[in-house]
């Protein structure tokens, strides 16, 4: 269980340990699998890679499998070990990631989708009314977004408070971000009101990027909940520091 | 496949040793059978002897005789009077139908030889015949009448009809062959043995005396050693402290139980008879001795018993909060009663067969009445066995044996009734 | 009564409520000055007890435990063997009176009275605070024997009419009335496990005492027989104040609303079940919860 387990110790009933280790590698794996199609299908958008978008499409039936297995081995681990306090909300934390990363997945073949389109749309319009420049903050963004979710996924990996809290404090820059990309976005359609599609697309994909984004922070705080026992998840985030989190 | 080979090796190690291990099982197995065989072998032996040679003594010789109660000789006045009746001369009519069977009897020695063919008890019993109801004076009847203890062996086949002839007893074989002849002679059941008291003459004894003696003893015993015992063992089991004191009387009761029981006899002696002024020979005394002799056991049997209660049952009561006595009382000993009881008649089938203290309080005597109550001089049945062995009378040897008889019945029924009693209300929880 | 000197813990306040530095070795001692950490105490408890000790000869077997038994609730008592929960259960009737060698200090009180005072007599405290033990032990007497004994020797009962109406009552109670009360004569050690268990519990009841004490009540039953008495713990909370010693976590959370943890003759923790179980405050509470050391 990461930092924490070595405070905890290893259980007595070492098959325990292994079992939740797998569970845990599961979740990394799957977890590893959306950062890379994040990625791949931000990729896919701001740069038009329709093989990209195929990429992402293929990986998805592993994503599902995954998912299933996912699902069986949280039952099972509830069913023959019976997890009391911390183990116990380790265990709903790693179930409640896995949910999250799901959705991370779909958000993944959203963006997937939306590269489809936007090339689509590219392909119809004419050339001066399609710009790709529309789309320039995307990699910046997604790059963010990325990180944020890697390191998100390292807060669940060690079990660690700490990081899991500097996830959970980021949103502000990432908004501001945001916000930057939604001006810069309205200046376009201001310029030439007939870029208004690829507008449309990207703040779609702005959207998208940004729900990962809270899925992310949504990972972090259950981490914060699975080591503290505190439900943070309605919190301000600035106000969440580790004496707060002792008491 | 290193562990298949080592195990492989083991079941050859084990196959190997084991023709050695059922050898040395099959040894011990015969040794086992054979102290047992060799036990039940012995034991085998004293049966037989022992009612090979007691058996004859359940039966006596009588002979049938026409007995009239001439009313000349019981009342010559016929007054009717209890006490004339007591008085009359009963042998007459004895020897009446004798000399009317042998008229040709006439010198005196032969006489004599004659009538002693009929024991004296018959006297006796014709004349409580005739207080029983005296409207039989003047009938005549056909009795059966006990034979001498001499022509009751003979007729047994004890003494040899030769050795008698050889010794100058023609004449009284020649009488007997006649009887014999004339169906006048008979075994019959003896319940003289049974119900009268120590006699001179073997046919006319019993073991009544002796058998009530030992009844009064045991009851007395029983009735003090009981009560005693149990409480001792509840205060030494539930309520003593555990210190040095207590493991001293805890070591002292059981030396007791091995003290032999003579010493106790020595102890009632000087105690009971001298200090305290008690009858001699009675069973009061003879109970208070065996009482001290059986305590220890009593103790010990009952002390075990209260052991065996398992203290789930004492916590179950204390915590409904029954105090110590009401959970003693109520469950512990109820619980503990059967074993309580079958140590008690363990000790008293012990007390059953003791000798040697009684004979130090005098219960040796020569009791010819069957003893009434605790406070009758009496004597009990293993003393009544030795003075028995003692006799020269021929006939007493078969007494004997048919007194340890009834002896070794009375234990092994006692025995078995322990067995049954512990086996019935055995785990009941 | 004895009591003893608070230790001065550097942080004392705060030691009350974070968890203490450094790892801990699975037997060690938690030195005098230990606080027990939550709510030890409650609104009008019906049991309350203070720096208890309780010696086996030289064995130091509960040191210093304060705790408060509070009303109509169960309160589950866990910790690894030797702790001590039933030594400290079987203080609060008593029972260790009947252990030689067994001296029980501090202040152990039901409903304000100090139960180990020289005037009071065991007897009917016994009748006020029953117990329930783990191996189920009913008379060898009858079921109505069984239910009827307790009443009759504290004279619950004026005439037999009244005296079967308590044995009903109780059997009801238990939940027992409808599967026995056709043989009522019949022995009680006739009876399945469970049954058993629960003509236990009957008796128990049939003296109305306010508190019942049960150690480890189904540790002897199967499955379905300990489902069967834990729904009549839960039952039996209306009318009742009960403290349960159990091995089973599941079963103290099942049918407990407040917990205590007890290590190495210590009340390390105490307090609401659900809290206790999702998130304890203390480490050694957690580590024995989690199966981290037993």
């Amino acid at each position: 269980m990461g930092e924490n387990a070595d405070k905890s110790g290893p259980h007595i009933f070492s098959r325990f340990d292994g079992d939740i280790g797998s569970f845990r590698e599961l979740i990394l794996d799957m977890g590893q699998l959306a950062v890379e199609q994040v990625a791949l299908a931000a990729k896919a958008v701001s740069e038009c890679d329709i093989s990209a978008v195929s990429h992402v499409r293929n990986n998805y039936r592993s994503v599902v499998d995954m998912d299933m297995d996912l699902l069986e081995s949280n039952i099972n681990l509830l069913a023959i070990y019976q997890p009391l306090a911390i183990d116990l909300r380790y265990l709903v934390m790693l179930s409640r990631t896995a949910y999250d990363l799901e959705r991370v997945q779909q958000e993944a073949l959203r963006l997937a989708d939306l590269a489809e389109t936007h090339h689509v749309h590219r392909k119809s319009a004419s050339s001066s009314a399609y710009s790709c420049a529309v789309f320039d903050d995307i990699p910046y963004l997604s790059e963010k977004v990325t990180c944020m979710l890697s390191k998100t996924l390292e807060a669940v990996a060690e079990g660690s408070e700490e990081v899991a809290l500097e996830v959970a404090r980021r949103p502000a820059e990432l908004r501001e971000a945001n916000q930057g990309a939604l001006r810069r976005l309205a200046t376009f359609i201001m310029q030439d009101p007939r870029l208004v599609q690829p507008v449309i697309d990207a703040t779609v994909a702005l959207e998208g990027l940004g729900r990962v984004a809270d899925h992310s922070i949504g990972i972090a705080r259950n981490v914060i909940f699975a080591v503290s026992g505190k439900d943070v998840r309605h919190l301000n985030v600035l106000n969440l520091d580790r004496a707060f989190l002792r008491s | 496949m290193n562990q298949s080979r080592s195990r492989s090796r083991t079941a050859e190690l084990v196959e190997a040793s084991l023709k050695r291990r059922y050898a040395k099982e099959s040894r011990f197995r015969m040794m086992g059978l054979g102290a047992i065989g060799l036990g039940l072998l012995f034991v085998l032996i004293l049966f037989v002897s022992i009612i090979s040679n007691g058996y004859g003594a359940f039966v006596q010789t009588h002979i049938r005789m026409a007995v009239t109660f001439d009313s000349a000789i019981l009342d010559p006045q016929g007054t009717g009077d209890p006490e004339v009746l007591k008085q009359a001369d009963y042998r007459q009519l004895v020897r009446q139908p004798l000399r009317e069977m042998f008229p040709d009897v006439k010198s005196r020695r032969d006489k004599r030889k004659l009538y002693q063919f009929i024991s004296g008890g018959a006297e006796r019993e014709l004349r409580d015949m005739v207080l029983a109801d005296p409207s039989i004076i003047g009938t005549t009847k056909e009795l059966w009448l006990m034979a001498d203890d001499d022509v009751d062996m003979v007729v047994k086949g004890h003494i040899a009809r030769e050795d008698v002839i050889a010794n100058g007893g023609e004449k009284l074989i020649q009488w007997l062959e006649r009887f014999e002849a004339e169906d006048r002679v008979e075994r019959q059941f003896n319940t003289t043995f049974f119900t009268s008291g120590d006699s001179r003459e073997p046919e006319q004894s019993g073991i009544g005396g002796a058998v009530a003696g030992s009844f009064f003893t045991l009851i007395v015993t029983l009735l003090l050693a009981f009560p005693i015992g149990v409480a001792a063992a509840v205060y030494l089991e539930e309520f003593a402290p555990r210190n040095r004191f207590t493991d001293l009387i805890e070591v002292n009761i059981n030396n007791l139980a091995a003290v032999p029981s003579i010493v106790f006899g020595l102890l009632g002696l000087a105690m009971f008879i001298n200090l305290f002024g008690l009858p001699r020979s009675a069973p009061l005394v003879g109970g208070l001795v065996l009482t001290l002799m059986t305590l220890p056991t009593v103790i010990i049997a009952a002390r075990a018993a209260l052991k065996s209660v398992p203290p789930s049952i004492r916590e179950a009561a204390l915590g409904v909060g029954a105090s110590k006595m009401q959970t003693i009382a109520h469950h512990v000993l109820p619980l503990a009663m059967p074993g309580m009881l079958t140590g008690a008649i363990i000790g008293m089938a012990q007390a059953l067969g003791e000798t040697a203290p009684l004979l130090m309080i005098g219960m040796v005597a020569f009791i010819v009445d069957v003893p009434g109550g605790p406070l009758d001089p009496s004597t009990v049945l293993p003393v009544q066995i030795y003075l028995w062995a003692d006799s020269p009378e021929r006939a007493f040897v078969e007494r004997t044996s048919a007194a340890i008889m009834v002896l070794l019945a009375f234990l092994i029924s006692m025995n078995a009734l322990a067995v049954i009693l512990r086996r019935k209300f055995e785990r009941r929880w | 009564m004895s009591s003893i000197e608070t230790g001065v813990v550097e942080d004392a306040a705060v030691a009350a409520q974070s968890m203490p530095a450094g790892k801990h070795k699975v037997q060690e001692d938690l030195g005098d000055g230990f606080e027990t950490v939550g709510n030890v105490r409650v609104n009008d408890p019906t049991m309350s007890t203070s720096d208890v000790q309780v010696f086996y000869g030289d064995k130091h077997a509960i040191k210093n435990v304060s705790l408060d038994i509070a009303q109509n609730q169960v309160i589950a008592m866990i910790g690894p063997s030797g702790c001590g929960k039933s030594t400290y259960l079987r203080c609060l009737n008593r029972m260790n009176d009947t252990i030689d060698g067994c001296r029980v200090e501090g202040s152990i009180q039901l409903e304000g009275q100090d139960i180990y005072d020289k005037k009071l007599d065991v007897v009917p405290l016994r009748a006020r605070v029953g117990m329930v033990f783990q191996k189920p032990n009913p008379f060898p007497k009858s079921i109505y024997d069984n239910i009827a004994y307790g009443p009759s020797i504290h004279g619950l009962a004026g005439n037999r009419a009244e005296l079967d109406e308590i044995v009903e009552k109780s059997l009801q109670r238990a939940g027992l009335w409808e599967e026995v009360k056709d043989r009522l004569d019949a022995p009680g050690t006739g009876l399945s496990g469970g049954q058993q268990q629960r003509l236990c519990i009957a008796r128990t009841i049939a003296v109305e005492p306010e508190v019942i004490l049960m150690d480890e009540p189904c540790s002897a039953l199967d499955p379905i027989a300990t489902a069967k008495v834990e729904e009549l713990i839960d039952e039996l909370r209306e009318n009742y104040t009960i403290a349960i010693v159990t091995h089973s976590m599941q079963q103290a959370a099942r049918v407990s609303q407040r917990t205590a943890y007890f290590h190495l003759g210590y009340l390390v923790e105490v307090g609401e079940t659900t809290q206790v179980f999702t998130n304890p405050t203390h480490k050694l509470t957690e580590d024995y919860i989690t199966g981290r050391f037993g």
